[in-house]
């Protein structure tokens, strides 16, 4: 039973995670792959506070995302610059990047061994400790972010965001400040993604840079594009079958050493199989080809 | 460039003409913030434009149409001639959540307008269709459309009726003709010589940068140096 809450617990904040990528890649058509960065900063701004200065979640989280936000708006501004695929190289760098940190300032972020004894969150009295509290906290929050999501890809911003993605010229001769629309859609990305870090920091007490590097960043981009680009159901979806599907190979009995192996090679296959047969991925909308 | 200068006065129509890579659409590139010159000033309503990007020059008042006609093929009609609103509220990340109500009421208040204005160019009952789904000539009413809807006082057509059937053409003629009479001032750029003496008030004759000659439609046919530069 626990294991089934602990699946539905990450499904929630990797659902957070995809649709917050969805806005930047999938409605504005700017492939990043430096989500996890934002994911971690929140996780590690959350962690740090809540550690070593007893601050509590009501306040740890907007700085989180604050912190997150400012780091995604550092992200988009290469954008400004450079186009599609140097763009998304240039992701890649600033996710290294964050990355070596994390992994490197040992006396701020305890480096390779992460930091352990999180306090679990403490709303005015009120301690979230079980599975069960924990599956409400994440799924609450899950819901406020595909509510911001919703509502701003419904809004003449997400008109916007999927004008850029199709003709940026076109949108600037129609007197749309380009710049800064690529800015705040990242700015308000990153800050949902470091929902999804406090979150996780909180469940797991744990953290350490291993849960947000490359890899990480590609898995995130992978459900948006198998769920579908600029589709929020997809996201949704794709969270849930890309979190799901490979648990279901612990059960085929193979041993754990190559299972967690066949992790990777399933999520790569998966990748290429659905860029190359269906790139708008099982209910999207986008497929990341240039017209 | 080299060393154009012209001015265009209020509610004219004014045709651009010339050979290929006379440095016409340039020129709008130039105006509309697209590129910026070495030398020289764009001025408008007697405001500096010159190096201003595109979006604050279209924001100015200018609107313009392309060459190659870009849309979002991806998008309905209607949400094209709603993208081209100016000043949207619900397109700041705030106002989309803080003042949604109001947003809605605006929203509602565009698509009116925007329906109107597809009534205008004809084409009310394709709203719903996506933009890639029409034919070339009613595309080019759509870009037209979301000129108007952009309202500025100015609009940059590049080839208006480049490429579009007949009765197409005269249509978007008709549509460019009524313009001034609803306060819009037009250059136009167009290589149908016939479709220039019909519709503007004025035309300039470009080439390899430079203005060889301005005058009535007549007075440019009868030209000697444009005569020249189209045989040379």
């Amino acid at each position: 039973m626990a294991y089934l809450l602990h699946i539905l617990i990450l499904i929630g904040i990797y659902v957070i995670l995809a649709e917050s990528l969805n806005l930047i890649a999938g409605y504005a058509g700017m492939l990043s792959i430096a989500h996890a960065a934002f994911y971690g900063v929140g996780a590690y701004v959350a962690a740090l506070l809540a550690l070593h200065y007893a601050v509590p979640p009501w306040l740890t989280v907007p700085a989180a995302v604050v912190a997150a936000a400012a780091v995604g708006a550092l992200v988009a501004w290469p954008a400004l610059r450079v186009r599609d695929d140097y763009f998304v190289v240039a992701t890649f760098a600033f996710q290294v990047i964050v990355f070596s940190v994390m992994n490197n300032w040992v006396g701020l972020t305890g480096g390779p061994l992460g930091l352990p004894g999180i306090p679990r969150p403490d709303f005015f009295g009120l301690t979230v400790t079980s599975h069960g509290g924990f599956l409400l906290l994440t799924w609450l929050c899950t819901a406020a972010v595909v509510f911001v999501c919703w509502r701003l890809a419904r809004a003449p911003f997400g008109r916007v965001l999927r004008a850029l993605r199709e003709d940026e010229v076109f949108a600037a001769a129609l007197g749309k400040n380009v710049a800064s629309f690529k800015v705040r859609v990242f700015a308000i990305g990153a800050a949902m993604a470091a929902v999804g870090g406090c979150l996780y920091a909180y469940y797991i007490t744990f953290i350490d840079p291993t849960s947000f590097t490359v890899m990480e960043s590609i898995f995130i981009i992978s459900i948006v594009i198998v769920g579908g680009a600029g589709s929020l159901r997809g996201a949704a979806l794709g969270a849930a079958v890309l979190v799901v599907l490979p648990e279901a190979l612990r059960f085929v009995g193979l041993p754990s050493s190559i299972a967690a192996n066949l992790r990777q090679i399933f999520y790569g296959l998966l990748l290429i199989l659905f860029m190359v047969f269906r790139p708008q991925g099982l209910i999207g909308e986008f497929s990341f080809r240039r017209r | 460039m080299d060393g154009f200068s012209a001015e265009v006065r209020e509610c004219e129509i004014v045709g651009l003409v010339g050979p290929n890579g006379a440095g016409k659409t340039t020129l709008f590139n130039v105006v509309t913030g697209f590129l910026h010159p070495d030398a020289g000033a764009v001025t408008y309503q007697g405001e500096a434009l010159t190096g201003k990007p595109p979006y604050r020059v279209a924001r100015r008042g200018v609107a313009r149409t392309f060459q190659e006609l870009r849309l979002i093929y991806r998008m309905t009609v209607l949400e094209n001639v709603l993208l081209a609103f100016p000043a949207q509220l619900g397109e700041s990340a705030a106002g989309a959540f803080a003042r949604w109500r109001e947003v809605s009421r605006r929203q509602r208040h565009n698509r009116e307008e925007a329906l109107a204005l597809l009534a205008y160019v004809g084409l009310a009952e394709k709203a719903g269709e996506l933009a890639d789904e029409l034919s070339y000539g009613q595309q080019k009413l759509v870009s037209l459309a979301c000129c108007l809807a952009m309202s500025g006082e100015l609009l940059l057509l590049d080839e208006p009726v480049a490429g579009v059937a007949p009765e197409m053409v005269e249509k978007i003629l008709g549509l460019i003709t009524d313009l001034p009479a609803r306060g819009k001032t037009v250059v136009f750029i167009e290589h149908n010589f016939a479709a220039v003496t019909e519709v503007c008030d004025r035309v300039i004759f470009m080439d390899e940068g430079r203005k060889v000659a301005e005058g009535t439609p007549a007075q440019i046919r009868d030209n000697a140096n444009v005569i020249e530069s189209y045989l040379a």
